[in-house]
């Protein structure tokens, strides 16, 4: 009997010190190492229960080229750019759960190129019991306050709604990446398409409207995956805004929208995007979303407009 | 190597030792068989074929070869009969044993050495302006190749050499080719000492499991503690050789041989951990390399079981040879001692040095420490005699110093050898080693603090030696201490280990380099 209180007592013991060795490690603020991936995507878990209008999913494209601040200032839509690097649509279908807890959006944008993702992180950099492995840069960062602090995702308010500000300018050259127009297309992942198919299914159950987007991205987008993506949004009557195309009403300006090697947008292409997308929402959906400007309830995204008019001037634009 | 599939081997040797504990004791072997297999197949993929085509052709020649001995009776024969007879049985082992190697080097030699024998015959009929293609094998290597073939093989010369019968089940020759902890990087093994181990089925004792745990976790300190960050300096002078020189290619050269001792024994380590848990001694691999006296001294501590199978299977027949024996007769007695050990000792270098790759800078690497043992043969009778003269020890510690300092130096320019890309950079640093050195910021390439962590993580590997050199036996003291002090002890290493080591995300893993072979 003593032999097996001991035992018990050992595996006590060792479970919860590996689970406070967890929570040491674990990134407290958006700024520690691992923290803009652990916090950024999750940032709507704060924000005032059933105050986000328009979610936008996606990976790196999303925080970079999407501005909820400028989409509130001119048409006074509520929106959260929740993307994280090489998210896939198996994670956004988690955090869609999540945000239907504390939110009820009228409307999901998905940015498409996340469909393509093929890394499956085989460890979930979320789960705080593989903190060691996930955030094992962080012993060489560590205060005193990671001692005592628990990471707590839910209260982690990001006045940027998941937009990360950049005003370095890549001049890109290669204005001819989409290739050819008549592309055959290029089909997603199965194990992506399953997990779309149950995006579109969790949105249709809970009367959300559905828009496919893709952001510039001249690195890895071209007319084969948006030939997938058309007939694919075609066939399951959803609207699809590619920024990419050639016919589109949207000009891409190579020699100042994008922050790095034509794959992210800077703030420059990103407010440009973000108001084709506001201007074409507000046409399409204007039964559906409401300009909040005037509510008092929505008063607190006036600090989200300063704030992103604050960065503007306070980083002038600079070239790589 | 990424630090997932690592935590995966651990976690996978875990489930498997719960499935082997449950078993009943005679199908335990069949657990550790199917986990290999499991194993290997889940790496591989395809290339498990090639492994089963090894482990199908081992059993049979084994079989056969035991059966010729067993189907000639030398009863009521004469003794010139007997003779004859006895040198048929000779003639048809040796002609299953041809034909068994030719099939495994075979695969070897098309798998691995292919492309490097093509492309070198390009080369050598363009430099005769004749213009020859080659096709180009593209099949992923298998892993472990290397190891498994040359382990099937001393398994079937064994049963030729009559030092044990040939197995008849299969199950047990599959697990001892296929074993999973010694499949990536060995250690070699020999059939007579490990497959009673392997298929005793015994219990998972409580002190094997932490002697084995830890000492995975031992291994594990090595690889993600000094290793990995030895490599970030190292990756950064040999990536770009021709902006260092002086100084700095001679630290590129110590700190990648830091890393690759640390690596190669680290996983060593984890071999032997696991195979402990099951209660299976896998065979050492070194043995205080860097003491050594000699670079003959370095080789019989270091990679101690490739020396050793190269020794038995290799040198010995070479040199034992009817053919080799009638040549040197021939010729005077001085020549022909000289070349009865040299031309074994070429063979088994040239194949060290292509045993570790298919290129020739190998090769020329092997053949570096042929011609450094031949000049050690050469000499060591000469300063033999002049300590004698002068009434010195050679345990005189400035004389063993001098012999260590020598043989670090000898074995650090082989390393050099081993990691510069090819011949012509190996050459370039080796003479920049004499020219003005660009300036190196180190705390540009490893944080201070990554660096005081490599430090203080070498530092307690030198203290472990250290101590052990000292007749005090850490592994011993370590097993009798109770059970709860040891598994506090291994939980205390792994929290280290994972907090501290350096893998995953923010740095980029070094492939195992002897996994690669």
């Amino acid at each position: 009997m003593k032999k097996v209180i001991t035992v018990i007592c050992c595996i006590l013991v060792t479970a919860a010190l590996y689970i406070y060795i967890c929570l040491v490690v674990s990134p407290k603020s958006i700024n520690d190492s691992g923290g803009s991936s652990y916090y950024r995507g999750m940032g709507f878990l704060a924000e005032p229960k059933n105050s986000i209008d328009i979610m936008v999913f996606g990976n790196s494209d999303v925080y970079a080229g999407f501005i909820p601040a400028k989409l509130y200032d001119q048409y006074g839509f509520t929106s959260y750019a929740s993307g994280t690097a090489l998210q896939t649509i198996g994670q956004i279908n988690q955090l869609l759960k999540q945000t239907l807890r504390t939110q009820k959006p009228k409307l999901v944008i998905l940015e498409v190129d996340c469909l393509y993702e093929k890394t499956y992180k085989p460890i979930d950099n979320t789960n705080i019991l593989l903190a060691p492995f996930t955030f094992h840069v962080r012993w060489k960062e560590l205060k005193f306050r990671d001692f005592y602090t628990i990471p707590d995702r839910t209260r982690k308010y990001d006045i940027a709604k998941g937009y990360v500000y950049s005003n370095n300018i890549y001049k890109f050259e290669n204005e001819n990446y989409m290739g050819s127009k008549d592309s055959r297309p290029l089909p997603i992942p199965r194990r992506n398409l399953r997990h779309l198919k149950h995006f579109i299914q969790i949105c249709r159950k809970n009367n959300i409207e559905i828009v496919f987007l893709e952001l510039p991205s001249a690195s890895s987008w071209n007319y084969a995956k948006h030939n997938f993506i058309k007939n694919f949004s075609i066939r399951n009557n959803i609207p699809f805004i590619d920024l990419n195309e050639k016919d589109s009403s949207y000009r891409i300006d190579f020699s100042k929208d994008f922050r790095d090697n034509g794959n992210h947008m800077n703030v420059n292409g990103a407010e440009r995007s973000t108001l084709y997308i506001g201007d074409y929402l507000r046409k399409k959906y204007s039964l559906l979303l409401a300009d909040r400007r005037s509510h008092e309830k929505y008063k607190h995204w006036n600090d989200v407009v300063d704030h992103f008019y604050k960065n503007i001037t306070e980083f002038s634009c600079s070239k790589i | 190597m990424p630090y997932l599939i690592l935590i995966f081997f651990v976690v996978f040797t875990l489930v498997t030792a719960i499935i082997y504990a449950v078993s009943p004791q005679k199908f335990r072997y069949i657990i550790l068989l199917v986990a290999s297999l499991i194993s290997y197949g889940l790496f591989c993929g395809f290339g498990t074929a090639f492994l089963i085509t090894t482990i199908v052709t081992t059993y049979v020649a084994a079989i056969i070869i035991d059966k010729i001995s067993q189907s000639y009776s030398p009863e009521g024969l004469s003794k010139q009969e007997r003779k004859k007879l006895k040198a048929k049985i000779k003639t048809k082992k040796r002609i299953i044993l041809a034909i068994y190697v030719f099939i495994n080097i075979g695969i070897l030699l098309i798998l691995k050495y292919f492309n490097f024998f093509a492309s070198s015959s390009v080369k050598f009929f363009s430099l005769l302006k004749v213009n020859v293609s080659a096709p180009v094998i593209s099949i992923a290597l298998p892993l472990g190749i290397s190891y498994y073939t040359l382990n099937a093989i001393s398994y079937v010369v064994d049963v030729l050499r009559g030092k044990f019968k040939a197995e008849k089940n299969i199950l047990k020759t599959a697990l001892f080719i296929s074993f999973f902890p010694q499949l990536h990087e060995g250690p070699f093994g020999r059939y007579d000492s490990l497959i009673p181990q392997m298929t005793s089925g015994e219990n998972i004792k409580g002190k094997n499991l932490y002697n084995g745990i830890g000492r995975m976790i031992w291994g594990l300190f090595k690889i993600f503690m000094v290793s990995n960050r030895a490599a970030i300096v190292s990756d950064e002078i040999f990536n770009n050789y021709s902006n260092y020189g002086g100084i700095i290619v001679i630290m590129g050269m110590i700190v990648y041989t830091i890393q690759l001792y640390a690596e190669f024994s680290g996983y060593i380590d984890i071999a032997g951990g696991i195979s402990k848990i099951f209660g299976i001694q896998l065979s050492k691999n070194f043995d205080m390399p860097f003491l050594a006296r000699n670079v003959g001294d370095f080789w019989r501590r270091w990679h101690i079981s490739l020396g050793s199978w190269f020794r038995d299977y290799i040198f010995y027949p070479v040199s034992t040879s009817k053919l080799l024996n009638k040549i040197v007769k021939k010729i005077n007695p001085v020549a022909a001692n000289f070349l009865i050990v040299t031309i074994p000792l070429f063979i088994v270098w040239f194949l060290t040095g292509l045993w570790h790759g298919a290129s020739s800078k190998y090769i020329v690497y092997g053949l570096y420490y042929f011609v450094l043992m031949i000049i050690f043969n050469l000499l060591s009778p000469i300063a033999d005699k002049i300590l004698l003269k002068y009434n010195i020890s050679s345990e005189n510690i400035v004389i063993k110093t001098l012999s260590i300092t020598k043989t670090l130096l000898l074995v650090g320019i082989g390393m050099l050898m081993f990691r510069a890309e090819n011949l012509s950079i190996f050459v370039h640093m080796i003479s920049s080693v004499f020219s003005k050195s660009a300036e190196f910021q180190l705390y540009e390439v490893i944080d201070s603090k990554e660096l005081i962590l490599f430090i203080i993580s070498f530092s307690i590997i030198l203290i472990s030696a250290f101590i052990k050199l000292k007749g005090y036996n850490v592994e011993s003291k370590f097993n009798t201490l109770s059970l709860y002090s040891q598994y506090w002890i291994c939980f205390t290493a792994f929290c280290v280990v994972i907090i501290f080591g350096a893998y995953g995300l923010g740095y980029i893993p070094p492939d195992p380099i002897y996994g690669g072979f």
